[in-house]
C-alpha cells in the first residue's frame, strides 16, 4: 500500500482529536494505525475508482432487495477494536448490529468492524509483490482479527 | 484472482472470474458478478492483456465494449497483440 506515514510520538490523538482531524482535513483520506500512526492514502486512479462503483453498486442492489444492513463505500472509516482506523473498499454491516450503535456514533467513524468487507488491489503503486502482500496482512490483521465474518481481498489483474 | 478470507481462519483462492462470487451465510443469496471488475477493455486496453497470446472474452464483455456479437455466433476465444485484435466467433 503506498501511504505516507506521520509520527509524532510525543503525543497521540485520541478518537474524538482524530475524528476532528480528519474533518479539518477533509480533502485528504486518512487512516491510523492501532500504534497511533496516521497515515495519508493516496486517492484512486480512474480504472480502480471504476471498480470502486462496482463493488458498492453490486453490493447495494443486493442490500436494496434484502435490506439486511448497511453498505458503505470506500470513504467510510470504521474504528476498529484494535484502535486503528481503517476504510475498506466496500463493506457491509448487518441491520442488527448497525442498530445497536448510538447515533453520535454512526455519525463519527463507527466503533465496529463491519460483518464483510472487500479490499481491492489498484492497478497503480508499488511493486505487485509489495502491493498484495500489503493488501494481505490488512485484510488479515485488520479486518479478520478484528471480527470480520467474510472477506474479499479481488485482485482484478492476476488470474 | 479472488482471495476469500472466512472467520474460521480459512483464506480460499478463487481463480475462476467467470463464476460469480458467493456471499455465503453473511449476505445471503449475493452472487457477486467478477466479471464487471475484470474487463480488459473496461478502461481500454489493459497491459495485462499484452501478456496472453489467448484471453476469454464472454459475449457480456463485447457488449461492455460496444462490439456488437449476433446472436448466432458465440464468442470462443481473442487473440491480442499490442495493436491488433482478433476475435474467434463460432456459430452458437
Amino acid at each position: 500500500m503506498d501511504a505516507l506515514e506521520l509520527r509524532y510520538s510525543r503525543f497521540r490523538l485520541n478518537d474524538e482529536e482524530f475524528y476532528d482531524f480528519c474533518q479539518q482535513n477533509s480533502n485528504l483520506k486518512l487512516e491510523r494505525d492501532a500504534d497511533g500512526t496516521i497515515l495519508i492514502m493516496p486517492n484512486t486512479g480512474g480504472e480502480t475508482g471504476d471498480r470502486n462503483s462496482e463493488l458498492n453498486f453490486q453490493l447495494r442492489l443486493w442490500n436494496k432487495q434484502h435490506k439486511l444492513g448497511k453498505v458503505f463505500d470506500s470513504s467510510t472509516a470504521f474504528k476498529l477494536p484494535s484502535t486503528a482506523v481503517r476504510s475498506p473498499d466496500a463493506s457491509f454491516v448487518s441491520q442488527e448490529r448497525w442498530d445497536d450503535l448510538t447515533p453520535d456514533q454512526r455519525k463519527r467513524f463507527p466503533p465496529i468492524c463491519p460483518d464483510f468487507v472487500i479490499e481491492l488491489i489498484r492497478a497503480a503503486g508499488r511493486s505487485e509483490s509489495d502491493t498484495l502482500t500489503g493488501a494481505k496482512e490488512k485484510m488479515q490483521e485488520d479486518w479478520m482479527v478484528n471480527g470480520c465474518r467474510l472477506g474479499w481481498l479481488i485482485d482484478p489483474l492476476t488470474r | 484472482m479472488t482471495y476469500i478470507y472466512r472467520a474460521d481462519g480459512s483464506i480460499q483462492i478463487n481463480r475462476d472470474f467467470d463464476q460469480p462470487l458467493s456471499g455465503e451465510d453473511v449476505l445471503p443469496d449475493l452472487e457477486f458478478d467478477l466479471t464487471e471488475l475484470t474487463s480488459p477493455f473496461n478502461d481500454g486496453f489493459h497491459p495485462r492483456l499484452t501478456r496472453f497470446s489467448d484471453y476469454s472474452l464472454t459475449r457480456k464483455t463485447c457488449l461492455h465494449t460496444r462490439i456488437f456479437i449476433p446472436s448466432i455466433v458465440r464468442v470462443v476465444g481473442i487473440n491480442s497483440e499490442y495493436t491488433a485484435l482478433n476475435i474467434r466467433l463460432a456459430l452458437a
